[in-house]
């Protein structure tokens, strides 16, 4: 067991954890903030999506021993995020959500790629968004949501 | 809607007969269905059952508050039915749609499938079996506010109009929902009761979001694994369907903090498994992939990949059952042509395999327990399987 | 896998609990310094010393370049600190040492990067 300090969504939280323990079981069991879903474990679906550093980052496979100092932000801090409230916004407009559990990892994704490719391709979005994973085949309105929300913060 | 599907030259409906039977009955609303459900199938070879009464109650809460919160008897997995069935039901009622809140309800005799007669989603028949089902709760809901409001009032019934959650009368009075609720609650609920002409549609029909869009896209709403105060277990599965567990060493295991307890359990195809319940998913995990395990094969059926392949081709060479039949495939061979193409396609086993893992949360408490999980058959029974 | 930022699942050293590989700057080779064709068939000595020593495509290292980059990059060395996987075991490793590594890197620069004849 080792104490972190860490950096989530702005606040100081302190937890104390096995150094092996992956980021996302500190945030959904340490923390109690369940927004970050485990779909497989092994980083190859996506749903775990958090950004640490501003970079879209899978925290299933990120030990907490190698986070340091870097600010980490969840899907719980996307409402108070000006791109995070206007994804939500546009996933509403476009009426993307089925099952819903993969899609705390496709807004993390979404929100990275407009914040670094304000105004993203299809290319841009796929080469993005291709790693995370929906059984419902949501991709297509993720797409245009995607877009709506380029559009409204030109 | 009618489920009277006889056919008289049927006697013993199999299932393949309900399958033909359900696809050329009046109507097209039942879905050719491959589960063996007891209860359906019996009913296409007897007379109708008689109508059956719900109790609103059962499935709305018309509350003082103002809040309308609807139970949907089904699972909810993205398809959108905790959406639209309530919003059948509200239509009807003439709810104020943004007060409407909609659960998904408890396992319970009267959220059975009308048509199946078993808590049930699939098969296509949340709609297909419960509008109808849903409308009558809606209009008798409905009926009993206009008949406190009514009678408060002095007018009839009939004179009175209804919308967003308020009773108007002719003469310019008006009644919350919320303020007649308790005396509706005390008025016969009718046997029928007058539905909307389709025109009348305020909700069906037209473009609604979904009432669970937004929690789904804060990370708010809860799936079961988000469940708070939970121990966690986790499985270490045979590597074949039927093996079993011969021996397990857990000294690893136990020496590590959080672990509460490793024994062996039953698992699926009569196999067993090991399983690790610790109060963390990590420590769960970890532990699990630390188990030293010898598994016992001699039980395991010995399917063979490339032998099964050759028997699917060759089943699949031979004739099989008809689901849809149109135009004539034998004409085809009488036609000579000069380039013949001939190809097999094979597919992998692919499962709905949605995002969420499986996992069940039960909570004991003395001699309940309460059972959280994705079921698209909760139907209970009396022994308390389910 | 489709095209991911790297660094959403590597970090800047290996993650032996989850399995997972990282190193200092981990990213893949551009596409142009490929070492296979594009049936996955691994180049001939032959063509992979011809496509190394490629100044064009190699960053433009000469020998010494290219001693320098087997001898300091973060990225080679980790080749000799791959990681564990989860289950504890290590991950391979070269069939030769670092040292002996840069040892015969020296003498094929030093012979003036000589390729093998062929295809």
């Amino acid at each position: 067991m080792a104490k972190y300090q860490l950096n989530i969504n702005g606040q100081r939280k302190e937890v104390t954890v096995d150094p092996s323990t992956p980021l996302l079981w500190v945030l959904r069991e340490d923390l109690k903030m369940t927004g970050t879903k485990y779909g497989c474990g092994v980083s190859a679906c996506g749903t775990c999506t958090v950004h640490v550093a501003a970079v879209a980052t899978r925290s299933c496979m990120f030990p907490v021993s190698l986070i340091g100092a870097r600010p980490v932000v969840t899907i719980e801090a996307m409402g108070e995020d000006p791109v995070g409230r206007v994804v939500q916004d546009a996933w509403l407009e476009k009426d993307v959500v089925q099952c819903g559990y993969c899609q705390s990892g496709q807004i993390m994704s979404a929100v990275a790629l407009l914040k670094h490719t304000p105004r993203p391709t299809d290319t841009n979005i796929e080469e993005s968004m291709g790693g995370n994973i929906c059984r419902y085949a949501t991709y297509v309105r993720i797409r245009e949501a995607i877009k709506v929300a380029a559009q409204k913060l030109k | 809607m009618s489920t009277a599907i006889t056919n008289p030259h049927d006697q013993q409906l199999d299932r393949r007969s309900f399958l033909r039977v359900s696809v050329t009955a009046a109507g097209g609303l039942l879905v050719a269905l491959s589960l063996d459900l007891p209860a359906a199938a019996q009913e296409g070879g007897q007379p109708p059952p008689p109508p059956k009464v719900y109790p609103p109650d059962a499935f709305v809460h018309v509350r003082p508050d103002g809040k309308i919160v609807i139970q949907v008897n089904r699972l909810e997995f993205g398809q959108g039915v905790q959406t639209a069935l309530p919003m059948i039901l509200a239509d009807e009622l003439d709810a104020d749609w943004s007060q409407v809140v909609a659960e998904l309800a408890p396992a319970g005799e009267v959220y059975k499938d009308p048509v199946f007669g078993i808590q049930m989603v699939g098969g296509s028949g949340s709609i297909a079996h419960s509008f109808t089902q849903y409308r009558e709760l809606g209009a008798k809901t409905r009926a009993m506010l206009v008949t406190v409001a009514a009678k408060r009032w002095n007018v009839a019934p009939d004179t009175c109009r209804t919308e967003a959650s308020v009773v108007r009368g002719p003469g310019g009075q008006s009644a919350r929902y919320a303020e007649l609720a308790t005396d509706a609650a005390r008025q016969p609920v009718l046997a029928t009761v007058r539905l909307k002409n389709p025109s009348e549609f305020r909700l069906v029909g037209k473009k609604i979001r979904r009432l669970d869009s937004r929690p789904k896209c804060d990370g708010s709403l809860k799936f079961g694994l988000d469940l708070p105060g939970m121990k966690v277990a986790v499985v270490a599965h045979p590597p074949v369907f039927g093996a079993k567990v011969k021996s397990f060493d857990d000294k690893a295991a136990r020496g590590i903090e959080g672990v509460r307890d490793v024994f062996e359990i039953p698992v699926t195809r009569g196999g067993t498994g090991v399983a690790v319940v610790a109060d963390k998913f990590w420590t769960a995990k970890r532990e699990r992939d630390l188990l030293k395990i010898e598994w016992n094969f001699s039980d395991v059926e010995r399917a063979d990949s490339s032998q099964l392949r050759e028997k699917y081709k060759q089943l699949a060479r031979t004739a099989g059952m008809s689901s849809v039949a149109r135009g004539d495939a034998k004409a085809l061979e009488g036609i000579t042509a000069p380039n013949r193409i001939v190809a097999e396609y094979e597919f992998p086993y692919l499962p709905h395999a949605p995002m969420e893992p499986l996992n069940t949360t039960v909570r004991f408490a003395g001699d309940r327990a309460e059972a959280w999980a994705r079921f698209t058959v909760s139907d209970v029974r009396p022994d308390g399987d389910c | 896998m489709p095209g991911l930022n790297c660094a959403s699942c590597h970090q800047e050293s290996n993650a032996d609990s989850t399995g997972f590989p990282g190193g200092h700057n981990w990213h893949l080779a551009p596409l142009s310094m490929k070492w296979q064709d594009l049936n996955d068939r691994p180049f001939s000595s032959a063509a992979l010393c011809r496509a190394v020593t490629d100044r064009s495509k190699n960053h433009n290292l000469d020998g010494p370049g290219l001693l320098k980059h087997h001898e300091e990059e973060p990225l080679v060395l980790w080749a000799w600190n791959p990681g564990r996987r989860p289950d504890g075991t290590m991950c391979t490793l070269p069939p030769l040492s670092h040292e002996e590594f840069v040892v015969v890197t020296r003498r094929w620069v030093e012979a003036g990067t000589p390729c093998p004849p062929g295809r």
